[in-house]
């Protein structure tokens, strides 16, 4: 832009700029539209072999998953699984970050090593290492047991995401100041966490929930493993059972998770706008 | 016993001394200023007094209280952040009520307080607003008024003005000063901006790596400043290095001219540094004047109510302020003039030699 609005005489001498211009941004367009083909042909496709039989358009699908009562119970047992992971995740990573940025700057770096971790191990060791350690435990011995093992391995899963997030989130505020100013006005940590640092990195939270929340809604090995009734082994079954029924879940499990997550945003939205309204 | 005594006060960071040997007594109602460069310690001992940082060895009493061992939230003392520092999360109102409600103040009481540090700062329109919504001098009032709610017995200011613009500044200086004596609240203030500190404080404290240079009212510091650096740390300040010529009779010779001084001669040798204002050189005779030095006009700097000359001595340059007279002449480039100035105006300054000898005692 600087080169069309100042030194018209120079411009005059120099016509070069608009060719190499135009032609990154023909470039870029390129691109784009590559990558939304990738992103979007495969999503089409399955749109388009769950609508159609031999015998043309159908909805038949659509109509006998949404019957099927398994489905409501599969997806709510993810639901509630993803809600609770988030939050015990939340309860453990904020503290967490907080004392590293306030107290313990120099434990940083091993942070976030550590937050790397989850990431590199799969899954399936993950869960079979769980097994092996707490094997003939109360953990391994029960329904209820085998399911605080999934949401322990939940939170594991969660935590690269969540914690990169609300380490991000805790550089852009002062935390520092706004800790010594609660203190010098006689709040005590709990306060300080609760009324302070918490509200103040909701949006943070808020963007680290989002994939945590895709993450265990479309979450298989784990769950699996530990013989849970969670949606994506569901989805498995069905596919062995009623190919076009289980692409057609794909589909609203695709719609309902972006769902889900256009619910947090605008829950995490509607507070930040509350703060907007009422400026000039 | 004064009402703030700090006493003995060290702190090291690692290996880098942050302050020593900090004494100091405050008393009620005092407004007091911490002056000098960054690093110099002046907001480590702001941050001692209120508790963010513990002292190596010292102590510091509060109405009597030792306070050294409390921590930050038990001290009752408010602060001022130069960042704001108000809670985004809450409107404006909220931020003052936060230290009221933590310490479960009811309903009631709590928003007639309010309502008066609202009043207090002018800005009783803007409650509902959030601190993204106001501009930094009202952010910096809402942040003034949220420390004064808690009623503390100190307040402190931790370069409270640096980040707003100069016009806001001084608007803001005056409303702090104002404010501070209607609720004749103990205050320090932490500047590194001289102008600040000899405008708003009853006394100020000149701080250099760790170390009290001075403390003293604001026409104590600058026009008897104790040490070479508080000399050139304040005000402009010609310092200019002259040969000792008669040490009892007191003189001294500036390019080889003869001068008189009051201050003593005795811890010199040889050579002295004289410090001049450039206010208190004139460029006509006048009575109380006894000292005259010849010189050329090196350069003019046109200052507005101010006309400031450069004036070169051979080797060295001094710099004369004269008012700005729409109707006398000024002395052109290259011009030889004569420099006036009384005996008093020329101070002796303590060789640093001098000075570390006197702290080592």
């Amino acid at each position: 832009m600087a080169t069309i609005t100042n030194a018209q005489p120079a411009a005059a001498a120099v016509p070069a700029p608009a060719a190499p211009r135009k032609r990154t941004i023909g470039l870029a367009w390129l691109w784009f539209t590559l990558a939304a083909l990738f992103l979007i042909l495969p999503l089409l496709a399955m749109v388009w072999s769950s609508v159609t039989t031999p015998r043309g358009f159908t909805l038949n699908a659509y109509t006998e998953i949404l019957a099927e009562p398994e489905f409501g119970s599969r997806f709510m047992f993810s639901f509630g699984a993803a809600l609770l992971t988030i939050t015990l995740s939340t309860l453990l990573v904020v503290p967490t970050a907080y004392w590293v940025t306030l107290r313990l700057p120099r434990v940083r770096p091993v942070i976030e090593f550590l937050t790397v971790v989850p990431l590199v191990i799969p899954p399936l060791l993950l869960t079979f290492g769980l097994i092996r350690f707490f094997n003939s435990t109360p953990l391994t011995n029960s329904q209820n047991g085998l399911y605080v093992m999934m949401i322990g391995a939940y939170v594991i899963l969660s935590f690269p995401y969540m914690y990169r997030s609300v380490d991000a989130g805790m550089q852009t505020v002062n935390i520092r100041a706004l800790t010594e100013a609660a203190q010098s006005l006689g709040a005590g940590w709990g306060i300080i966490l609760r009324r302070v640092i918490f509200p103040n990195l909701l949006v943070s939270v808020l963007n680290g929930s989002f994939i945590t929340f895709s993450i265990i809604l479309g979450e298989f090995v784990v769950s699996s493993l530990l013989n849970q009734p969670a949606f994506s082994p569901f989805m498995l079954d069905l596919s062995y059972r009623e190919a076009d029924q289980a692409t057609a879940l794909g589909i609203i499990s695709f719609v309902l998770t972006w769902i889900s997550i256009l619910a947090i945003q605008i829950i995490g939205r509607g507070r930040a706008s509350a703060n907007i309204t009422g400026a000039r | 016993m004064a009402f703030l005594n700090l006493t003995h006060l060290h702190k090291t960071f690692g290996a880098s001394v942050a302050v020593q040997d900090f004494s100091m007594q405050i008393e009620r109602g005092e407004f007091i200023s911490f002056l000098g460069p960054s690093g110099c310690g002046k907001t480590t001992v702001l941050r001692m007094v209120a508790g963010f940082e513990r002292p190596n060895s010292g102590s510091i009493t509060l109405d009597g209280n030792e306070i050294v061992g409390l921590n930050a939230n038990k001290r009752n003392i408010g602060m001022v952040f130069q960042q704001y520092a108000l809670f985004p999360n809450m409107n404006v109102i909220d931020n003052i009520c936060f230290g009221m409600k933590v310490v479960g103040t009811d309903r009631a009481t709590m928003l007639t307080r309010a309502d008066e540090m609202l009043n207090l700062i002018h800005m009783r329109e803007f409650a509902k607003r959030f601190p993204h919504q106001l501009s930094g001098g009202q952010q910096q009032r809402v942040a003034l008024a949220r420390a004064l709610a808690i009623k503390p017995q100190v307040l402190l200011l931790d370069e409270p003005l640096s980040a707003l613009d100069a016009k806001i500044r001084v608007e803001l200086r005056r409303e702090i000063r104002a404010i501070q004596r209607q609720l004749d609240i103990t205050t320090i203030f932490v500047t590194h901006d001289q102008e600040e500190a000899l405008s708003i404080a009853d006394r100020i404290v000149v701080m250099n790596k760790g170390f009290i240079e001075q403390i003293g009212t604001p026409r104590e510091i600058y026009n008897n400043p104790q040490t070479q650096f508080v000399a050139s740390f304040i005000g402009t300040l010609n310092v200019l290095t002259a040969a000792v010529a008669n040490r009892d009779a007191k003189k001294v010779l500036l390019d080889q001219q003869e001068i008189q001084v009051v201050d003593s001669l005795d811890s010199a040798n040889g050579s002295v540094s004289l410090a001049l204002r450039p206010e208190s050189i004139s460029l006509t005779r006048d009575d109380d004047h006894q000292n005259c030095v010849n010189a050329e006009v090196d350069e003019l700097y046109f200052l507005g109510s101010v006309v400031r000359i450069r004036a070169r001595l051979h080797e060295q340059f001094v710099n004369v302020d004269t008012f700005n007279n729409p109707g006398a002449a000024l002395p052109a480039r290259g011009d030889q003039i004569a420099l006036y100035f009384s005996a008093s105006a020329a101070k002796v300054l303590e060789s640093d030699a001098a000075k570390a000898g006197q702290a080592a005692v």
